[in-house]
């Protein structure tokens, strides 16, 4: 039935327009005073009364908008009155008033229909006319997950887009990466943010309730226009704007409650000392004359000093640690239109406390938007935004790492009741002392002037103006140094400061009403200044300031420096585009982008792209499944986009600043100069499906791209001889191919009942497909680069087992391990020799008895692995020999990147009920837990902090042990080395990141207490995570482009409980 | 049709428009995309005058710094019989004691010394274009250029035996070579020999210099490459003329210093917090008479933060104590008649019963609590003038001039320390290799500390037969340091030293 309001009010305006349009100039010159009135309902598609409908008659400045129930009255000058409908998040409707006096209309929600408005960059275009992979995001798919940044906002929700948060740390970032890492280079990874225009490197500082939509240009065809910074995907953010004539005010407010997803398992004192008389076990056996006395002597008083009161406590480390935080946010939005003037006022107040102790992110941001018509021709936009955030953090990885490896039985205070700083390790009580935090102050100006030369043609200019400024303070007292007796402390200011040009033509115009002709022409021109400030000393005379001033006798002469550094761009870019009836559509866009950062023969990069779309469905032979294929387009599409995110000044052989020695400051050559260093560019075609089924019920789009980048900037790891580290090069290529698959429909939709599924699915397979010369190399010791290889393969040496026994080691001559087979007594008891050593008998090789000759793995140094020790892989191809462990048995372990990530989300309506489900997986990939490993490692060599739970309670302490960990004490055989294979984990999980039900009241309720409406909900975040992940959290972002899936203890995650609403009036 | 010429019309102006737009903007590109870096110098203005010189040859020194700070003791004494563990085993150091290297410590690294060469490097080919008005300082910053070049290959074929050569600064990517290893001999006479020489050309004999290189240190590391060279003529000559330069001025720059407490007062007041002097070669803040000739200058204020600062007061205080071995010799000589009195003045006792630990740069009786240490400024002695009397007892020994080394050792370091007396008389020794034996004993006692003990040890192919007994190495091959898997993965020409 909805259908049928739907078909009546289509064909109804339909009808109205045709006979409408070439009257439109007559309608306008008469008006008069006397009128008709005119009343009726405004519903949605579902049968719901919209409230607070706007509208308007067209041509002036009579408005009214619906009440509680949808009801609307108007009175109109004439029969040939045109009638618009508006109501933020649908299609706007217009209908001429003829001789009715009562007119119901339905409106469409706009994220359902085809024609939604998609901005495609200098422009914007209708989802039905695009040939792009374009994926949009609105407002309300935004709140139902009440972010509180822009990663949260998108994660799960895109296909093809990989959202990781960074950590648990309010406040802190996330890596958006859009179909898979196609850069060597850290900077460039991300894609690239337009913000109301303003093209930015991230959108910390945007308030996600300020957002209007996002769209997501994930193939080169529809970035290229944004060409240099454009290969990792753009993402445009459009912010509110008023619309509705009569001023709006709205209000949210949201609470929420915050404690630990997921604690470790930690050892309790008691299990502490069952873990010390396994260690004195194994000094006293196996490891005697290996543990040195020290260590010995150290171990034994701990143990024997039973009644100390230092060493009597019981402590649950993550308890005591992690607590319940709170987080209120509050948004304030005001906004309306006048004929001239459209204007969007936002204050946005958020607060969030971590879940550790003195964590926590204070975020306020003020947003006005302004578009102002000086004369029919001209327009105006500005776009004003002031941000301040203040987040207090830990140096988390260190922080938790020092949680986990504490003794449980060790004290946090001193018998005087004085808290412990440092003592065998930091005291997670005491270290919330240290200052640690940044206050960020961002201001973004833009203001944008169009001129409609022609009713086809307008010019456009704009001018931004982006300032950002980040202020970090370090402080560490005096009682966190053993011995309490220096503090240390810094100040880094960092300035950003950047503005942009442009200026282009749009045309636009049908011929024959079936010929659509579409233009842009346009330079631009952008600048960039850092400048940094950094002070930092230590001894300073007091530990009750932070500030530098306490410093200013101590400085630390080398790090205390200011730096500025600038870089420039030039563009030109140009889009022509053809549609034919909205059945054949073409795209073609060239971009010219100059470059201050490249060699002076190479500043140019030309990117170009082309795409097509074929709407299959309008065709005469598709009109079979016209009742259920209502619309379907094929989209092709080809591209080149560029990275220039390197240094600004990479490319040149220039001096900076060095050491200071003896009161001279030395001067050194900062790098290598590379001749020819030029543009990274990707190259990416794109070919998918568009299907809407059921009159758009059900929404199919499935992508398939092949994205091949070349001349990847990458710091290239030089030979040290030359006396640099890394050079900036050109230096290989990497393919990313993969599929998307998004499907969304309305499974249930009746009146009082809906059920909305949405599924997005992306495989992306990515490989190295040449490195520089060819040579494979490793970076930062875990991961291995090579040509065929992946990103993300992880590097090292691979645990096949524990040798239980010394003569366990024993190997045939085409190294299969054999199996000893011990001397035994009357009683089938094993015997000892004089030395404590079970009697060799036989070997078995897959059981059957053993007669060949005996090899062993042996240490570089020839001597030959004992029981306990690791059995590592032994590569068979080694040079310098079988059986000898050492470097060359390195080998790629596993990978970091996921085989398939996904969302799933749902949405639940019943009457005024609403039930979101948002959740999103991955599955496939490792990661390498450096935590776990750092945590075993550290307890190796000294005896003197907590291994993990699993370590210690399988690790070798006797001949025949059948354990996963080797000996306990770490001696020349490295049984502690890293990159180890039983730290990889399987990366895979589902989280259910929103659960949140809703209840907006009856309109009878809200009359009555004179608002427009108000919505109501509590909900879950991050609510399960299924997993088999050992660590905190399987999710966390990488920092660097090269270096993936590498835990090495982030913050971890909070479960958060809230309610919350939002009130209009 | 009208309107459709219209339509172009409009379009041919606009697309003019926009042309010349095109055209202006991107001529006036050029010079937009060519912005000067702010906070760096470009290449052109680089080595123009006397400051740019002396701050390229002040980042020859500070890199030094960076890349000795570990390694002076890593390489040049950890590895030998003089130490072991205090307290709970540090993975690195302790695999040096133990003679366990691999392939990642950070020892196998030479990153640091090839960027102090590189830095030379740049310095010796920019220096002779560089507009100084005067040309003995200009000649002066030149031999230090090319002294520490010399150094620094002389430590990196001590450590790696063969080492690639690079004597052009590598400023363009297409200047990189991947070199081979070049022969330790081959380094050591056709590359530091020449160096040295050249620098000892070209140094200024007013520069008094010991934070820096002066003629002292020159010559001083001419005496030790002629040692490694087997050239023990060489090396005698080499210290003769140090000791005739001295016997010709009033003032000497450095001498051997025959009082013990005055020695001591040398470790302890001149090694630290020796204040800058604003580099002014021709100042000598450590006054005549001092025994040093070259330290490597720490100061805590210039240095980014303390894990670059100097660990001199850390290894010896709680990082690693005397040896069993050399207790047992220490001890020795302290309780016989007449008493050495190098116990007293080098050592200290540790926490546990019967250890020391090593305590020649703080006052006697006195401590550095552990946290205070990084306040104050530290150097490294890398020579010292008892260090070139016994190089050329050594010498001597070699020449098999018994009676002359023996009497060297006698009336210098053995008198200073009290022991004169009981110095072995030249009929005691049946062999070279015994009195050489002895002259090492000499040196390990009186250097402790200083970063030569495991050169001495290697110089004289003492390796297998000093440390076999101790940590079972075997073969004198494996007294080279492995190179760093990271150079080998880098440079495919690098080759692996055998057993590693």
């Amino acid at each position: 039935m909805n259908y049928f309001y739907l078909k009546k009010s289509g064909k109804l305006l339909l009808l109205l327009l045709m006979v409408y349009l070439p009257s439109q100039l007559l309608a306008q010159s008469k008006q008069t005073t006397t009128g008709i009135e005119v009343s009726g309902t405004v519903k949605d598609e579902n049968g719901e009364a919209l409230i607070g409908t706007v509208v308007a008659i067209k041509g002036s400045t009579t408005a009214t908008t619906t009440d509680a129930n949808g009801n609307y009255k108007i009175k109109v000058p004439n029969a040939k009155t045109v009638l618009s409908y508006y109501m933020l998040g649908f299609q706007r409707i217009e209908i001429m008033v003829e001789n009715k006096s009562k007119i119901d209309v339905v409106l469409r929600e706009l994220t359902t229909a085809l024609n939604e408005v998609v901005v495609v960059g200098y422009g914007s275009t209708n989802r039905r006319d695009l040939s792009g992979a374009v994926v949009s995001v609105q407002a309300e798919d935004i709140e139902r997950r009440m972010p509180t940044n822009l990663a949260e906002a998108l994660q799960g929700q895109v296909a093809g887009v990989q959202i990781s948060t960074g950590s648990g740390q309010p406040g802190e970032g996330a890596s958006i990466v859009i179909r898979g890492a196609s850069t060597f280079n850290d900077g460039g990874i991300g894609p690239l943010y337009v913000i109301d225009g303003v093209q930015q490197t991230n959108a910390d500082a945007i308030n996600p309730n300020d957002i209007e939509s996002i769209d997501i240009l994930k193939d080169a065809a529809s970035a290229a226009i944004y060409g240099a910074r454009s290969a990792n995907g753009v993402i445009i953010i459009t912010t509110k704007q008023g619309n509705k004539k009569a001023p709006t005010l709205d209000v949210r407010y949201l609470h929420s409650m915050n404690n630990l997803a997921n604690s470790l398992p930690q050892l309790n004192s008691a299990q502490y000392r069952t873990l010390q008389k396994k260690q004195m076990e194994y000094i006293n056996g196996e490891g005697r004359n290996l543990v040195p006395a020290a260590v010995v002597q150290g171990l034994v008083a701990q143990m024997a000093d039973s009644l100390n009161f230092i060493l009597n406590s019981d402590n649950d480390y993550q308890d005591a640690v992690f607590g319940t935080a709170n987080k209120n946010q509050i948004d304030v939005n005001f906004g309306g239109a006048t004929d001239n003037l459209k204007y969007f006022l936002s204050t946005g107040y958020l607060k969030e406390n971590g879940i550790m102790e003195n964590t926590s992110f204070d975020r306020i941001t003020t947003r006005l938007n302004a578009d102002y018509n000086a004369t029919k021709k001209l327009n105006f936009s500005t776009r004003i935004n002031f941000s301040y955030a203040k987040k207090k953090g830990a140096d988390e990885s260190n922080y938790l790492n020092t949680m986990l490896a504490r003794k449980p039985n060790l004290s946090f205070y001193y018998p005087d009741n004085t808290l412990i700083g440092v003592l065998w390790g930091g005291n997670p009580l005491a270290l919330p002392a240290e200052t640690n935090f940044t206050d960020s102050y961002g201001g973004t100006f833009y203001q944008l002037g169009e001129f409609k030369i022609s009713p086809h043609l307008k010019i456009t200019s704009s001018l931004n103006a982006n300032l950002s400024l980040a202020k970090y303070k370090f402080m560490r007292p005096s009682f966190l140094f053993s011995g309490g007796l220096t503090n240390s402390g810094s100040s880094v200011g960092t300035l950003n400061w950047n503005w942009m040009n442009e200026n282009y033509l749009n045309y636009s115009r049908t011929f024959n009403k079936v010929h659509t002709i579409t233009g842009l022409a346009g330079v631009s021109a952008q600048g960039w200044r850092t400048e940094s400030d950094r002070f930092s000393g230590r001894n300073s005379a007091t530990d009750a300031i932070y500030t530098m001033n306490a410093f200013s006798a101590n400085f630390n002469l080398a790090a205390t420096r200011t730096e500025e550094s600038v870089h420039t761009m030039a563009s030109a870019f140009t889009r022509i585009g053809y549609n034919y009836k909205s059945k054949y559509i073409f795209n073609a866009t060239v971009r010219v982008d100059g470059s201050s950062r490249f060699a002076s023969n190479k500043k140019y990069g030309y990117f170009p792209s082309a795409s097509a779309a074929w709407r299959f469905s309008d065709e005469s032979f598709m009109k079979f499944a016209k009742g259920v294929l209502n619309d379907a387009k094929l989209r092709v599409s080809y591209g080149v986009t560029g990275n220039e995110s390197i240094g600004n000044y990479d490319a040149i052989l220039s001096y900076s600043v060095g050491g200071i020695y003896d009161d001279v400051s030395g001067i050194t050559a900062s790098r290598i100069a590379v001749n020819n260093l030029g543009w990274e560019q990707t190259t990416q075609s794109n070919i998918a499906l568009d299907l809407s089924f059921y009159k758009n019920r059900f929404n199919v789009t499935v992508d398939y791209y092949n994205k091949q980048t070349d001349d990847l900037l990458a710091n290239f790891e030089i030979p040290k001889e030359w006396g640099f580290d890394v050079v900036r090069r050109n230096i290989g290529s990497i393919s990313n191919k993969g599929i998307e698959i998004d499907v969304r429909g309305d499974i249930i939709k009746k009146k009082t009942f809906s059920w909305n599924l949405g599924l997005n699915l992306t495989r992306n397979n990515n490989q190295i497909v040449s490195v520089a010369n060819g040579q494979p190399y490793l970076f930062q010791n875990v991961w291995w680069i090579s040509q065929g290889g992946r990103i993300g393969d992880f590097f090292g040496y691979e645990q096949l087992n524990i040798f239980p026994y010394d003569q366990s080691n024993a190997f045939s001559n085409d190294w299969q391990q054999l199996t000893p087979v011990f001397q035994t007594d009357a009683n089938g008891q094993m015997i000892k020799d004089a030395a404590g050593k079970y009697i060799l008998d036989s070997y078995t090789l897959n059981g059957a008895p053993y007669t060949g000759s005996i090899n062993q793995k042996t240490f570089t140094d020839g001597t030959s692995f004992r029981g306990g020790d690791v059995n590592w892989y032994d590569n068979p191809n080694d040079v310098n020999g079988r059986g000898i462990i050492n470097d060359s048995d390195r080998k790629v372990l596993g990978n970091a990147q996921p085989d398939f990530v996904g969302g799933i989300n749902t949405t639940f309506n019943y009457k005024r009920f609403g039930l979101f489900i948002g959740s999103y997986f991955s599955v496939g990939g490792q990661i390498y837990n450096q935590a776990r490993y750092t945590l075993n490692q550290m307890s190796m060599p000294f005896f003197s902090t907590v291994p993990s739970m699993d370590f210690a309670n399988n690790f070798w302490i006797r001949q025949g042990d059948d354990t996963k960990y080797p000996r306990p004490y770490a001696d020349q055989y490295q049984n502690d080395r890293n990159v180890n294979s039983i730290y990889l984990e399987d990366a895979s999980f589902l989280k259910i990141r929103n659960i949140r039900l809703s209840y907006s009241l009856p309109p009878k309720v809200t009359t009555k207490l004179k608002i427009k409406s108000l919505g109501m909900y509590g909900y879950v975040n991050n609510a399960f995570t299924f997993t088999n992940y050992s660590g905190y959290d399987p999710e966390f972002s990488n920092f660097s482009a090269l270096a993936l899936g590498m835990d090495t203890n982030r913050y971890p995650r909070k479960r958060e409980f809230g309610l919350g609403f939002n009130l209009n009036f | 049709m009208n309107y459709q010429y219209k339509i172009c019309k409009t379009n041919l102006v606009v697309f003019k428009v926009v042309a010349v737009v095109l055209i202006l903007t991107i001529s006036s590109c050029n010079k937009f995309l060519e912005p000067e870096p702010i906070s760096e110098v470009t290449a052109e203005n680089m080595w123009q005058n006397q400051r740019d010189v002396k701050a390229g040859v002040g980042e020859i020194y500070s890199s030094f710094r960076d890349a000795l700070r570990l390694n002076f003791f890593d390489w040049g004494e950890l590895r030998s019989d003089n130490y072991v563990l205090t307290t709970e085993a540090a993975s690195d150091r302790g695999r040096l004691i133990s003679n366990q290297l691999t392939t990642d410590m950070g020892c196998t690294n030479w990153a640091g010394l090839y960027k102090v060469i590189n830095n030379a490097n740049f310095a010796i080919k920019n220096i002779p274009n560089a507009n100084l008005p005067n040309t003995i300082e200009k000649n002066d910053f030149l031999a230090q250029a090319y002294a520490m070049r010399a150094l620094c290959y002389f430590y990196a074929v001590r450590v790696w035996g063969a080492v690639p050569v690079y004597l052009e600064p590598i400023d363009n990517l297409d200047k990189g070579q991947f070199k081979e290893r070049t022969a330790k001999e081959e380094v050591l006479r056709d590359v530091i020999m020449p160096d040295l020489k050249k620098a000892e050309e070209l140094i200024d004999p007013a520069n008094v210099e010991r934070k820096r290189i002066s003629r002292f240190g020159i010559l001083a590391i001419q005496a030790d490459v002629s040692m490694w060279m087997e050239d023990y003529e060489a090396a005698d000559r080499t210290i003769d003329k140090v000791r005739s330069i001295l016997g010709a001025t009033s003032q000497p720059f450095t001498r051997f210093e025959p009082s013990m407490e005055v020695l001591k007062n040398t470790f302890v007041t001149d090694l630290n917090n020796k204040t800058g002097d604003l580099g002014d070669r021709l100042r000598d803040e450590y006054g005549a008479g001092n025994e040093l000739l070259f330290v490597i200058h720490f100061d805590l204020k210039e240095l980014n933060n303390v894990a670059q600062y100097s660990i001199i007061h850390n290894l010896f205080l709680s990082g690693v104590i005397l040896s069993p071995k050399l207790t047992n010799i220490f001890t020795a000589a302290a309780n016989t008649s007449p008493r050495d009195n190098r116990f007293d003045n080098y050592l200290q006792a540790s926490i546990a019963p019967g250890t020391f630990k090593v305590n020649k740069y703080v006052r006697n009786g006195g401590t550095i609590s552990f946290n205070a240490f990084p306040e104050c400024e530290v150097a490294y002695p890398v020579y010292r003038y008892t260090d070139l009397v016994l190089m050329q007892a050594e010498a001597k020994a070699h020449l098999d001039q018994f009676a002359d080394a023996l009497n060297l050792v006698a009336t210098t370091v053995r008198r200073r320390a009290g022991i004169e007396a009981s110095t072995r008389t030249q009929a005691s020794f049946t062999s070279r290799d015994e009195l050489v034996d002895y002259i090492l004993d000499e040196r390990q006692k009186e250097l402790l500390g200083e970063g030569k003990r495991w050169f001495d040890l290697v110089r004289n192919k003492r390796v297998v037969k000093v440390m076999g007994p101790i940590n079972g190495i075997s073969n004198e091959s494996q007294a080279l340091f492995p190179i760093s898997y990271i150079h080998i993965n880098q440079n495919p020409n690098i080759k692996q030293n055998p057993g590693y």
